[in-house]
């Protein structure tokens, strides 16, 4: 089907993530729009040192960024280096079919994602999650009963300041299939159409995935922030509890 | 390049009214935030939220997640990791052409 329709999301399917395979490695997105300007390079030219030297100078660039998704895609250190390092060989493998000028990042993170899917998920050292996303139906009833302006400030404030612990556990909650896009848009950057294309999926799947990912997200953070602000209150009340008790001892 | 967009919201609509429709008003925000709308309906949906507190809410809050998440998940690779891929990019042989 064309990528320039929206497929209707069912709620059931994660076939698309899970249905790729080593294959797609021979489909890398040679055709999204250029970020890097290379296009003057001719890799049949190229000798193997003068390939090397071009890797080294373009895509390690990418490193602690494909470290950062490889470390929320495995959800621990070791399989996030292992990981990365399985990408960057692969994609030195692969790198004369990387079309110069186009955009190096989405072709690193589709060599991720896919050497994530094939070598890691299989030997994961967590437990795998069974399916849906980690929020269970009467909490999605309850995002949506709630009105956005219940949240109250003290909350937003805590949102603002949960510990970047807190942010990870709500993120590693979240099904793959729905975090990974969360990622790959949000602390990325990337558009629907790159995450298609890094993920091969059409632009619809993405954009349902991101919407479900994003309200589970969503709900996670601010029932932690809750817990935090109400905590926070709590120690703000014995604070003030023990400077009177001090205050009236003296 | 366009597809279509879902339930994109305009001024007319009513978000306090209608009961929030939750979830088409997130569906417009998310594009809006995104950089996923065309002009027109990019100027609609501005409009709206403009005028919504709701969706302001909902916008900020959306934001604010955004954020901290980014903020979160900025790691930097250990500097063994970088030595042992270029190591073993050395190593790999690599067909010409």
């Amino acid at each position: 089907m064309s990528i320039l329709t929206i497929d209707a999301p069912t709620e059931t399917s994660h076939a698309g993530v899970l249905g790729l395979d080593l294959a797609g490695m021979t489909h890398l997105p040679s055709d999204i729009p250029a970020a890097d300007d290379g296009s003057r390079i001719d890799p049949k030219a190229e000798t193997a040192s003068q390939r090397r030297q071009r890797f080294e100078r373009d895509a390690m660039q990418y490193l602690d960024q494909l470290y950062s998704g490889a470390l929320r895609m495995t959800r621990n250190p070791e399989d996030a280096e292992d990981l990365v390092q399985e990408a960057y060989a692969r994609a030195y493998s692969s790198f004369h079919q990387y079309k110069p000028g186009t955009n190096l990042r989405a072709w690193l993170f589709r060599i991720l994602t896919n050497t994530y899917i094939n070598l890691y998920r299989k030997r994961q050292r967590r437990p795998q999650e069974t399916d849906g996303d980690g929020v269970e139906d009467w909490q999605m009833a309850r995002v949506a009963d709630q009105p956005p302006t219940g949240l109250r400030s003290a909350e937003t404030e805590a949102l603002d300041h949960l510990p970047d612990s807190d942010v990870k556990e709500a993120l590693a909650e979240i099904s793959e299939d729905f975090r990974i896009p969360v990622y790959l848009a949000d602390v990325e950057g990337f558009a629907y159409k790159e995450i298609a294309e890094i993920l091969d999926v059409p632009i619809g799947t993405v954009m349902s995935r991101l919407h479900r990912g994003r309200r589970s997200l969503r709900e996670l953070l601010t029932d932690y922030a809750a817990e935090r602000g109400i905590q926070g209150a709590i120690d703000l009340q014995k604070e003030q509890q023990a400077d009177a008790s001090e205050e009236a001892q003296k | 390049m366009t597809y279509e967009t879902q339930h994109v919201r305009t001024e007319s609509d009513d978000c306090g009214e209608n009961g929030g429709c939750t979830e088409t008003r997130m569906t417009s925000i998310y594009q809006y935030l995104d950089g996923a709308l065309e002009a027109d309906d990019l100027a609609e949906v501005k409009a709206h939220i403009d005028n919504c507190p709701e969706c302001q809410s909902e916008r900020d809050l959306e934001l604010i997640i955004r954020d901290v998440v980014k903020r979160s998940c900025e790691e930097k690779a250990p500097q063994s990791l970088k030595t042992k891929i270029l190591t073993r990019i050395k190593q790999l042989k690599v067909s010409e052409g």
